[in-house]
């Protein structure tokens, strides 16, 4: 249903409602859906399928991301990549899929108090989410983007690994990011929001989750707003949605916002802190090859050496991997313009480009950022960089370079106003210790963000318990990133899956148990 | 033209003010870019994608060029597009435009005034500039490598065709 076009108010009924259809609404839906409960999904975004995915940056940022690709942090300083369409980032995202880090889950008990989250408690719970979506290690040859990280890294003794992906027939095109035209990535959208929808539930597109309401410590309904034509401005009707309970699965900037805008109960002021972002900065270099980073499996090497294992308390962590290098994102994400940008831009064949994945929120001097509301009642996350993060960022961009460098390339150039392709490790590295750290300088990008709406057993560190009930609304649950009390330091989709999995589990007996 | 922190903050009060009631005067013509925006958008785009624009047929390519930013805009929220629009603004309104922008008429403005107004705004030490800098390279940039025209001179072949 199009809440576009649906042309008058409406009212839904349900067992379940859930805001939002990515990794969280979407693994939620299908098992509350499965056992026989009544689900209705509200999405903001609009339903695309693999007909509109035509690889072009042009169509798909506009309409599958949020605000065009173009998100930003308050300061303007971090580009957020973040999707906006039925399926939400799992229909954009580059199918990179981690378990959740065992030293992530040590901390998460340890702080949080979150006892059964140890690997073994989660194992079957990822199992069967790799099962249901084909997670597998990538069997087919790195392309040559992902195969630089993993020679350069092996000529300097750093161990690789390669990584599992959620795709089923993957044709090895390289557009992930656009939407999979040919139905091979196993994303909500064509896995289990189509399951819930054979089961029955009901999915409201185009509609803006706007507040909760409340009577005591029980949510009673949710206001939606149908959007106008454009998709981008709230539109004439209002769909009201009451249900016996209520699932918060709209990302770590919406769920949070979502949940300020209907006032909910938030006694120790946690709400929408702490949200984390993996500040990720980039190196691109010039190889002498033909690299052609635009085509093939966008991700399907890593490197934790640099984060798995290292003390919290000590320098931050970053894990590396590859980015797809299409037109748009190339050319926005390097610095400068007129002939010194053409220049770059015109040697993308041979362009080969690393990212290092800051491991924020472990630290004292990494307390991440806080959603706020805007006016119009639309959300924007202030995350400040602080010194402990610039620190890693610096070590980053030297230690991406001397990868690259070890891999043969011509020229690195780390990401920044200030800096230029440097035709050797010993000139790149004198540069890199005198850039100056700051934002809308450094490039600093992020597609992964975590936390807001902390999950902690102790009702003073945590707005939601370990089960993602909200600790003063019985009937209120998030389940998405937002329950993360730290970053993961690893790409998020398959924790989400795995504790999702569980906890919606948890919530369909509770509510065919009648409570 | 120097112009101190200070000094900036003082006109940015008064520049803001005057904006606003400009803003909500502009809130009744509805959205998107008039006529002289576009203008400026063409003068930014012409010295952003020197080099890169092709130079058999450079009028209809920047022509398309900020046909793209215009488009890209227009797929922003509200509250972004009203950003733009503010910036637009601080461009065009001569008090400010001279004084933060430091740049002449837009009609007598040269590549040269252009590429030194962006230069200024990109290493700025006032982080508004820079941002305001950086919306510019970000709409102009996408806006242009959007468009399957800008792909030969960058060796992209473009996607694959799909074999059934």
């Amino acid at each position: 249903m199009d809440a576009s076009t649906i042309g008058r108010d409406l009212a839904l009924d349900a067992d379940v409602a859930i805001v939002g259809t990515g990794a969280g609404g979407g693994t939620a839906a299908e098992m509350m859906a499965s056992q026989g409960l009544r689900v209705v999904m509200i999405e903001e975004g609009p339903l695309r399928t693999s007909r509109d995915f035509h690889m072009l940056e042009r169509e798909a940022y506009p309409q599958l991301y949020q605000e065009s690709a173009g998100r930003r942090t308050k300061d303007k300083g971090i580009v957020i990549l973040q999707g906006r369409a039925v399926g939400g980032s799992t229909t954009v995202n580059w199918t990179t899929s981690f378990r959740t880090p065992p030293q992530t889950l040590a901390f998460w008990r340890e702080r949080y108090g979150l006892s059964d989250y140890t690997p073994a408690a989660l194992a079957p719970w990822f199992e069967r989410m790799e099962q249901r979506l084909s997670i597998r290690p990538w069997r087919v040859p790195p392309n040559e983007n992902n195969a630089v990280l993993a020679r350069g890294a092996a000529a300097l003794g750093i161990p690789t690994g390669v990584i599992a992906r959620n795709v089923n027939g993957c044709r090895n095109l390289g557009y992930c990011g656009m939407g999979c035209p040919v139905n091979a990535k196993q994303s909500m959208l064509v896995t289990t929001i189509p399951a819930a929808l054979d089961r029955g539930a009901t999915l409201l597109v185009r509609a803006r989750a706007e507040r909760l309401s409340f009577s005591g410590a029980v949510a009673t309904e949710l206001e939606c707003r149908g959007l106008d034509a454009t998709g981008l401005r709230p539109g004439p009707h209002r769909i009201r949605v009451r249900a016996r309970a209520f699932v918060a699965a709209g990302g770590a900037i919406g769920t949070p916002a979502l949940l300020m805008r209907s006032n909910a109960p938030d006694p120790n002021g946690l709400l929408g802190s702490r949200t984390f972002l993996h500040p990720t900065l980039v190196s691109a270099a010039r190889m002498p090859q033909v690299v052609a980073a635009y085509a093939g499996a966008p991700q399907s090497v890593y490197s934790d050496h640099f984060v798995a294992g290292r003390p919290f308390d000590g320098p931050i962590g970053f894990k590396l991997e590859v980015p797809p290098v299409h037109p748009v994102l190339m050319t926005t994400t390097l610095p400068g313009f007129g002939r010194a940008h053409a220049d770059l831009a015109a040697a993308m064949p041979q362009t080969q480009v690393i990212i290092a994945l800051l491991r924020d929120g472990f630290h004292p001097q990494s307390v991440g950022g806080r959603v706020e509301l805007l006016g119009d009642g639309s959300p924007v996350l202030d995350y400040p960089m602080t010194p402990y993060l610039w620190e890693g960022a610096r070590r980053a961009l030297r230690t991406m370079a001397e990868i690259q460098f070890a891999a043969g390339a011509k020229s690195v150039f780390p990401l920044h106003e200030s800096a230029q392709p440097y035709a050797s490790l010993t000139e790149a590295n004198a540069a890199i210790v005198a850039l100056p750290m700051e934002i809308l300088r450094t490039r600093v990008v992020s597609a992964h963000v975590m936390g807001g709406c902390a999950m902690s057993a102790d009702p003073a560190t945590g707005v939601v318990d370990p089960r993602g009930r909200h600790h003063q609304v019985e009937n209120l649950y998030v389940f998405d990133g937002s329950i993360f009390p730290t970053s993961l330091g690893a790409n998020p989709q398959l924790s989400i899956y795995g504790i999702v999995a569980r906890n919606a589990s948890r919530l369909a007996d509770r509510l065919n148990g009648g409570l | 033209m120097s112009l101190t922190r200070r000094e900036l903050l003082k006109t940015g009060a008064a520049g803001v003010a005057l904006l606003t009631l400009a803003d909500c005067a502009r809130r009744t013509s509805g959205a998107g870019l008039d006529a002289t925006q576009k203008q400026v958008v063409a003068k930014i785009a012409g010295v952003m994608l020197d080099g890169a624009i092709p130079s058999d047929e450079p009028e209809r390519a920047l022509a398309e060029a900020v046909d793209g930013f215009v488009i890209a805009v227009a797929g922003l929220p509200p509250q972004t597009q009203g950003e733009v629009q503010q910036l637009f603004m601080l461009l065009t309104f001569p008090p400010t435009r001279r004084l933060i922008a430091g740049l002449p008429p837009w009609t007598d403005a040269t590549p040269d005034d252009v590429a030194a107004f962006l230069t200024r705004w990109r290493f700025s030490g006032i982080q508004l500039l820079r941002s305001g800098y950086d919306a510019l390279h970000q709409l102009v940039m996408a806006g242009w490598y959007g468009n399957n025209v800008s792909w030969p001179p960058i060796g992209y072949p473009g996607p694959p065709e799909i074999a059934g």
